[in-house]
């Protein structure tokens, strides 16, 4: 160094340390408004005002107060009149308001021109698309146009949807019907719940509510991570152990240790698939032990055998499914006692790898007639190619031990979305369903919808459309030429990802995405609609345990954006049946300046009087969540049934007059189970508990004979590990919201892939090395974790879907299951490789 | 003002990037700041004794955990150190900038990178810290490297709702490597959790002996 | 050479007569000012002419402190040594 630059340099530094010095005693460091979520704390003097709201994340269905300042969303917290949360939230939930305000927000809408999205108006976005629409329908019928939707839809958005696809399409389209060409990426998610609830009570959803975890002393977690994937409700789980540790017990069954499997009393690991002999196997010990619940079995329960050897969905058009894999049988109880007695400890323990000793006493904790037993599910047992089936096994271990509808004890299906109950199952969003569990095959319901719908009957199509898979297939296979996305990623989250998104580019489909940030999807778009996001709009959410919550609109959206609803109204002002209407005259007939509530009547009056009564309007924006059915005591006042002479038997009823039933099919809690009894004075019900919607089944449940099954693809000798996909508590999804959450994005920036620490040391991989994955349909590289967050089994690996930028769904398979046309992302074959 | 007297209120500054060695240490002074090293560091005096300056576990470090002290870091300059809330240290098995040492500034007989000790995390700020407020946050548990060990949750009724858990982070100092993954992953403006220097306490002892008595 | 940097606090009031002053003085550059406060460097030959400086500047009126942030002296050090 030269003495002149040494001088340089020294005085320069002299400098630069004055000036530093000099700006830290001046105070000038900047600092961001820090956001507020003290419980109870003073907000008033921060001048914030404060909405309710629910999170906009999984299906827990936390309240959140949303806290507004200069028109601009600044802060959520739990909201403690809520009764799903009480005041808590996640870490997600408490970054929730910054999910509005990523830099990448969409605020115009785009065109593809020349191969590149460009901003547009709107009314050229709206022309294009109606025009598109018209097209195709006038051509190739309404089988060629296809929308795909969500479980994160409000409530109102997806009934506008059903509406549009379901009704208005059917007066453009050539062949005069609409479109069941609807699927929720729901489907991917619950689909299999769905199944089994309406295979075994003919209604859909939990017939309890999270309150069971106050009440309930033995928990079962069936491959669900809920200290990870539903947190708060988990936090309820620990703190009922907590108050009584000694009693309190926590069983989790899984493929992995997670953290779950951290704070339980007992883990049992079971190998993939397996899951189907050890429910088995628990209803085997609970005969063999006399243990079930002799009155309710003869009360309450119809036996019956399921078709086997069912098939995957593997092949296209489900070529390798046979048409009867739905079918039941129905057998004695004797028979259903001889094809259990098949699943004894050691031939079951032999399957799933987890000893004879184990496997007895969770079989005895779950049997215990003095225990009190929730069971509580998600994907594991949902994205399964037996999810139906696995589903049913957990109802029948429940309904053999009486252990259902009570306060404390019954199998509840956990939801991954906010609205996949309160949207995608309720009103229907599903390609073979109409609003309040009615379905397009059943006549008797297409008139009724046809009737509320004010619409002919005919233009209601009776044929089911294209589930979730079939639906990209038929992009594939030319079937399908118009397809709108609303409010979900699938060009990030469909199983066998290269061949949607290669058919995505390279076939003759026109494909609209209606969202707030770019994604993979956006990026096979013909048209990008930017859209409004929660409290951006007025909405409702249903969460798992049939609740239903209103927010009001809390701030605008940004730039042009819009509503979902108002989008699709645009386009049906745009289709024109005749000189005088357009579709919007007849599917959307609403006060411009009132249609929520408008909406909300006209949705509401498909659900009452059949016991799965949604609550008045008034209600649900006044209320912190009610849970349905929201029954009133007099006929008065929903116009359809009567419970006066059995109103004084019910607890929890308000003064208002209504109760919001919180265990449905028992008759202390839910007045259609009262009224049903007092009317069948001819039949005992032990426990007051009747399956009042299984008419089908002369009223009663039904105990599902099905076997193991191996799943659709197992490893090989090319192929050796076992592939899970999942989540992570930090991101939600595809992470298109918390990645932009500077925070969580801080906390989890990538996804890795979890190893078992002896597979890892065979192979010479360590933390952090690069790791290929590969499939028979691509492979991905990702950071290998080992002894973190979550352990997997020897030979398994498992990594979170949310990122972007290495999506493991490029290598997982686009099987099946047959009954419900979920697929599977937790079991396919792949190879592992140090890179 | 006499010179003495100038000289010892400021921040001085007495050599540049080409001094090292143990003589000059004790003739310069310190710096105010506290500098976490890489692993297997020698004790900090010991250390900016035999440290050469030469940078190379600086290159050698994947992930740039490692950065350089330059001129406004006084008599560290030219020393590697961490700064967690930028990089923290991910505990590569390997231990490559060990390797790289060429004098004996970090421990070449460190081979078991969970046994390294750059500091210990402590929960630095309990009434700002999320998971103590009862929201389901406990990102530093679940990023941590050696979960379950290094940290654990302890558990307690949530004081408000009585229907919720408080799920305390707990370090443990036995197990805790100081990497700082906790503390670069912490979702606060200002972090909750924070690595500090592992001595701290009472160094005699004294209550390992009424520890050793109670249990 | 010996280089030292100062922080100089003034009343808001006499802010602009003490930097006028303060400019006129020799073998000081002021690097910047902010809210009646102005960083300096001194270039001096030995540390006793710094400290002349700086009480110099102490004595201006309006001035409220005269802070050394930065001292760079091993020039100085090294003449010393060898003498």
């Amino acid at each position: 160094m030269g003495a002149m630059d040494r001088r340089d340099f020294i005085k320069s530094t002299a400098a630069s340390l004055a000036v530093s010095s000099l700006l830290v005693s001046c105070g000038k460091k900047e600092k961001g408004e820090p956001l507020v979520q003290k419980i109870g704390g003073e907000i008033d003097a921060l001048g914030i005002k404060w909405d309710k709201s629910v999170c906009r994340f999984c299906g827990v269905g936390c309240g959140v107060l949303v806290g507004r300042k200069n028109g601009k969303v600044v802060a959520t917290k739990g909201d403690p009149e809520c009764w799903s949360n009480k005041g808590l939230n996640c870490i997600k939930g408490y970054f929730l308001s910054k999910i509005l305000y990523g830099k990448d927000r969409l605020t115009t809408p785009l065109i593809r021109k020349n191969g590149k999205l460009v901003s547009a108006t709107w009314d050229e976005a709206l022309d294009l698309i109606a025009k598109k629409y018209e097209e195709i329908l006038k051509r190739d019928g309404s089988d060629a146009v296809a929308m795909f939707g969500t479980g994160q839809w409000t409530i109102f958005e997806g009934y506008a949807a059903v509406k549009f696809m379901k009704a208005g399409l059917g007066f453009i389209s050539k062949d005069g019907v609409g479109s069941n060409n609807i699927d929720p990426n729901a489907r991917m998610c619950m689909a299999s719940a769905v199944a089994a609830f309406m295979r075994t009570f003919q209604s859909d959803e939990p017939m309890g509510t999270y309150e069971d975890i106050e009440h309930a002393d033995t928990f079962f977690t069936w491959g669900a991570n809920m200290a990870e994937m539903h947190p708060v409700l988990f936090s309820r789980i620990i703190d009922t152990k907590l108050k009584n540790p000694d009693r309190v017990k926590i069983v989790d069954l899984g493929t992995q240790f997670t953290r779950v499997s951290e704070e339980a009393d007992l883990y049992l690991e079971f190998k993939p698939q397996t899951d189907l002999a050890i429910a088995n196997y628990f209803a085997n010990y609970i005969i063999k032990n006399k243990l079930y619940d002799e009155d309710f079995v003869k009360d309450n329960l119809v036996f019956k055998k399921g078709e086997t050897n069912i098939g995957y969905g593997l092949k296209d058009k489900g070529a390798d499914i046979p048409k009867t894999a739905g079918k039941m049988e129905k057998i004695s109880f004797d028979e259903y006692k001889k094809f259990v007695s098949t699943y004894t400890a050691k031939y079951t323990s032999k399957l799933s790898g987890v000893p004879v000793e184990k496997l007895r006493e969770a079989a005895k904790l779950i049997s215990d007639p003095n225990r009190k037993v929730c069971s509580y599910w998600t994907m594991g047992f949902n994205q399964h190619t037996r999810g139906t089936w696995v589903n049913h096994l957990v109802y029948n271990i429940h309904l053999l031990t009486g252990k259902i509808a009570k306060p404390g004890q019954g199998p509840f299906s956990l939801t991954g979305q906010p609205s996949a109950c309160g949207t995608a199952r309720e009103v229907g969003t599903f390609v073979h369903r109409l609003p309040a569990d009615m379905v397009v095959k059943v006549a008797k319901h297409r008139e009724i919808a046809a009737k509320i719908w004010k619409i002919p009957v005919e233009k209601i199509n009776p044929k089911v459309g294209l589930h979730t898979i079939e639906m990209f297939r038929a992009i594939d296979n030319g079937q399908i030429k118009l397809l709108w996305t609303q409010v979900t990623n699938p060009f990030h989250s469909m199983p066998n990802l290269n061949r949607f998104t290669k058919a995505a580019k390279e076939r003759d489909i026109f494909i609209i995405v209606s969202d707030v940030y770019p994604t993979r999807s956006t990026e096979v778009a013909d048209v990008v609609l930017p859209s409004a996001m929660w409290v951006e709009k007025e909405g409702a959410y249903g969460n798992a345990e049939r609740r239903t919550q209103h927010w009001n609109k809390i701030a605008d959206s940004p730039g042009e954006a819009r509503t979902e609803i108002w989008q699709m109204w645009e386009v049906a002002k745009r289709l024109k049946v005749d000189a005088n209407r357009t579709v919007a005259d007849i599917i959307y007939n609403y006060n411009p300046d009132n249609y929520y509530e408008e909406m909300w009547d006209e949705y509401r009056s498909f659900t009452l009087g059949i016991g799965k009564d949604l609550a008045p309007y008034n209600v649900i924006r006044e209320e912190h969540g009610v849970c349905w059915p929201y029954v009133a005591k007099s006929k008065a006042v929903n116009g359809k049934k009567d419970f006066s002479d059995v109103w004084a038997d019910i607890e929890n009823t308000e003064p208002n007059g209504f109760v919001s039933v919180k265990w449905r099919y028992n008759a202390r809690y839910d007045p259609y189970a009262a009224k049903f009894i007092k009317e069948h004075p001819e039949r005992s019900f032990k426990d007051g508990i009747v399956f009042y919607k299984a008419s089908k089944n002369d009223y009663r449940a039904t105990v599902l004979a099905v076997p193991y099954e191996p799943p659709g693809e197992s490893p090989d000798n090319e192929y050796p590990f076992w592939l899970c996909t999942g989540r992570v508590l930090e991101h939600w999804h595809t992470g298109t919201m918390t990645m932009r959450v500077p925070e969580l994005r801080r906390a989890v920036p990538r996804a890795v892939v979890n190893l078992n620490e002896d597979d890892a040391r065979k192979m010479g991989i360590k933390r952090g090395d690069l790791v290929r994955i590969s499939s028979r349909r691509g492979s991905v590289v990702f950071p290998a974790d080992i002894g973190g967050r979550s352990v997997p089994q020897k030979g398994l690996v498992f990594i979170p879907f949310f990122d972007e930028t290495r999506m493991v769904n490029e290598i997982t398979l686009d099987q099946y299951d047959p009954i419900s046309k979920e697929p599977d992302y937790k079991k396919c074959a792949v190879k592992v490789e140090k890179v | 003002m006499d010179r003495r007297e100038f000289i010892k209120k400021g921040f001085v500054i007495t050599a540049i990037g080409t001094v090292g060695g143990f003589s000059l240490v004790n003739l310069m002074g310190r710096s105010r700041e506290i500098y976490f090293r890489p692993p297997g560091a020698l004790p900090e005096d010991e250390f900016l004794a035999a440290c050469i300056r030469c940078g190379k576990c600086v290159q050698d470090c994947p992930y740039d955990t490692l950065v350089l002290a330059d001129i406004r870091d006084g008599i560290s300059v030219g020393t590697p150190y961490i700064t967690f809330r930028s990089v923290p240290c991910y505990m590569c098995e390997d231990l490559p900038c060990i390797a790289a040492c060429p004098t004996d500034a970090l421990d070449h007989s460190l081979t078991d990178v969970n046994k390294m000790n750059i500091g210990t995390a402590v929960i630095t700020d309990r009434e700002a810290c999320l998971s103590l407020n009862g929201i389901r946050c406990e990102i530093c548990y679940r990023v941590c490297p050696l979960i379950d060990k290094a940290i654990t949750l302890n558990k307690q009724e949530q004081a408000i709702t009585h229907r919720h858990t408080v799920f305390e982070p707990v370090i443990h100092k036995d197990f805790c490597t100081g990497c700082g993954i906790c503390e670069n992953a912490c979702p606060l403006d200002e972090t909750a959790i924070r690595v500090i220097p592992s001595e701290r306490g009472d160094k005699a002892g004294h209550y390992f002996y009424l520890r050793e008595q109670q249990s | 050479m010996v280089i030292s940097s100062l922080v100089i606090s003034s009343s808001p009031t006499a802010f602009d007569a003490v930097c006028d002053s303060i400019g006129k003085m020799p073998k000081i550059e002021i690097v910047e000012k902010q809210d009646s406060k102005l960083a300096i460097v001194l270039e001096t030959d030995s540390t006793e002419e710094a400290v002349t400086i700086a009480s110099e500047i102490q004595s201006l009126d309006g001035i409220l402190n005269v802070e050394l942030v930065s001292h760079f002296f091993e020039d100085e050090q090294k003449q010393e040594e060898n003498q």
